[in-house]
């Protein structure tokens, strides 16, 4: 084994030095392809990844830093303070997060269970359910928020006439400082669950049948074979879900926006019930045209991005089991 | 006995996924009734699912807005972008992963840092450099913020990677540069990567909303998305004419799934494989 490793790399070693060679090798040729991509990248990446701290120190001017003014850390004194409703954004986002990621992960294992097919047997038509699932996540938030809106609206929404024939309370809804938030939940995880349901299938296709035969033979009924065979072998999978829904739901805005945001000035519901901290952010900055405290907003959310997203992988790497 | 468990079985799985299919579809297909039904009531009970169609609403939406204009400009930002991200992307690739050159690895390092920046924690000096670089209310500025892509450039780099070295000493053999193996022999055949690139911008790129909403002012460089949130919020209580018109922005979108899905969904699967 080590042979052939070695003989590889070898290889490897010895085609790159022709390749070098040949191929002129210059540093002209191979910063000037990246280039394109660097120029681009460093415009709207990099460079604001800095600027935005620097702004925050600032009374923000358009015009640059010299028609701007110092003023240290006095707008994170101000995030601190109970009033900005800074604080009670990151609770709402909390509270959102802490909803969608466990209810991407349950519902999106269970329609990928669902879904599966059998590796023995065809399943015909599975296709069009796979496409019906996974058919929200790529249409545009706004069109289908509107929808959604008219669905939960009080007077004639579907939701409500639910509700009644049910013979439950009907609800307030989009207007309601407690119903807002979970209709918003309702319509983004129907909007992405999609994305989860067709990485969970990956996951599921690359389970071996005869794994799951060998512990169905060992007398493992479909529920321990899931809980102990096909969810370590997904565990990857699952972190990675967990990675990204995390850092979606800290950044959606769209269907906020467009569900609970024009009656409200733009932000997020009665109340603020649904203002995230990132229809906070768009507030402060872009109605109200605040921009160094905005981008003081930025900075924590991208603090908080980042910390979440590092516990995670850590988290991540005890629990996971690579194949 | 078992055999007619094993229908049961059967039976019950595609009622499952019958309801599944049912709940995901059904909001589309609401849009379609709110559009296009002519009774003025949708609050009755039982629902009328069925629409006594009227499409006076759905004229009425067509001729409020200059929808062709805000169309015409999510397709020249879709489609510029589309090929940006693709040759910006392509580019890189081949340098990372043909090129031998100092601070290569280093490089690719810097490059691939760049996903760690979430787009949300960026808006705000983005647009004082947009401002700086009079992109504001413009359609470049909708397109070159997005015109280079770390997923484009891995995704290129680990498909050049996997090409044999003797296709480049065949190409030379036959007098080639490095132009005419990118272009003649490597792009040819990094075609499922072209396409999950084409297809992954295009979702991303259609559906983009906050940023050209911070960004356009007026009609001028307005998309589709951007207008229809203007339209919902100045005409909210006409829920046929909104309905209308969400479902007009719907419909191209859903051939385009319809057509590519089977490619789409490879795509979306295939990312998280390059993780």
């Amino acid at each position: 084994m080590l042979a052939i490793e070695e003989t590889t790399r070898m290889t490897i070693r010895s085609s790159g030095r022709i390749r070098w060679r040949r191929l002129g090798g210059s540093m002209a040729l191979g910063y000037g392809l990246v280039l394109p991509a660097l120029v681009l990248l460093s415009t709207f990446t990099y460079f604001p990844a800095v600027l935005v701290a620097l702004i925050s120190l600032y009374h923000w001017n358009l015009a640059g830093f010299g028609a701007s003014q110092w003023v240290g850390l006095l707008h994170y004194e101000q995030l601190l303070n109970p009033i900005s409703g800074f604080l009670q954004s990151l609770t709402v986002t909390a509270y959102y997060s802490g909803v969608m990621v466990p209810a991407t992960i349950g519902f999106g294992l269970l329609l990928a269970w669902l879904l599966q097919g059998s590796p023995r047997r065809k399943t015909p038509g599975l296709a069009f359910f796979r496409a019906a699932v996974f058919l929200p996540y790529v249409t545009p938030t706004i069109a289908t928020s509107i929808v959604w809106v008219f669905i939960f609206n009080p007077q004639f929404g579907l939701a409500n006439a639910m509700l009644t024939a049910l013979h439950l309370p009907a609800l307030q809804w989009l207007t309601s400082t407690t119903w807002a938030m979970p209709a918003v939940m309702i319509n983004n995880l129907w909007h992405n669950l999609g994305f989860s349901v067709v990485l969970f299938l990956a996951g599921l296709a690359n389970v071996p049948p005869e794994t799951m035969e060998a512990a169905q033979l060992d007398g493992a009924n479909s529920a321990q074979t899931f809980w102990h065979v096909v969810l370590p072998l997904l565990s990857p999978v699952l972190l990675f879900v967990v990675i990204v829904t995390t850092i979606q739901s800290m950044q959606t805005f769209g269907p906020i926006y467009a569900m609970t945001g024009g009656q409200f000035g733009g932000g997020g519901g009665p109340l603020g019930s649904t203002t995230t901290t990132a229809v906070y952010l768009y507030k402060s900055a872009f109605i109200d045209f605040h921009y160094s405290y905005g981008a003081a907003v930025s900075v924590v959310l991208f603090l908080i991005i980042f910390i979440l997203t590092m516990i995670q992988h850590r988290l991540g790497e005890r629990f996971t089991f690579y194949q | 006995m078992a055999l007619t468990m094993r229908w049961v079985h059967r039976v019950l799985h595609y009622l499952l996924m019958t309801a599944v299919a049912v709940v995901f579809l059904f909001p589309f297909y609401w849009a379609l009734v709110l559009g296009v039904d002519k009774r003025s009531q949708i609050f009755t009970l039982p629902p009328n699912l069925w629409p006594s169609f009227d499409f006076r609403p759905f004229l009425r939406a067509l001729a409020a807005q200059p929808w062709a204009l805000y169309f015409l400009h999510s397709v020249i930002i879709t489609g510029v972008t589309i090929a940006l991200v693709t040759i910006t992307g392509a580019l890189a690739g081949y340098s990372l992963a043909f090129v031998r050159f100092p601070g290569r690895e280093a490089l690719f390092a810097l490059l691939l840092s760049a996903l760690m920046v979430p787009f949300e924690a960026i808006l705000v000096p983005d647009y004082v450099i947009a401002y700086h670089l009079q992109l504001v209310d413009s359609l470049a500025g909708q397109i070159f913020p997005f015109s280079a892509s770390v997923f484009s450039i891995f995704l290129f780099r680990q498909f050049f990677k996997s090409l044999p070295v003797s296709l480049w000493d065949a190409c030379r053999l036959d007098g080639g540069t490095w132009w005419t193996f990118l272009w003649r022999v490597a792009m040819p055949l990094a075609k499922p990567a072209v396409a999950t690139v084409v297809l992954l911008t295009f979702t991303a790129q259609w559906s983009s909303f906050q940023w050209p909403l911070i960004l356009t002012q007026g009609q001028r460089a307005r998309p589709i998305e951007v207008a229809l949130s203007y339209f919902q919020g100045f005409d909210g209580t006409h829920w046929r004419e909104v309905s209308s018109a969400a479902l007009m922005t719907l419909v191209p979108i859903i051939i385009v799934f319809m057509i590519t899905q089977k490619y789409l969904i490879a795509s979306v699967s295939g990312r998280s494989a390059e993780y």
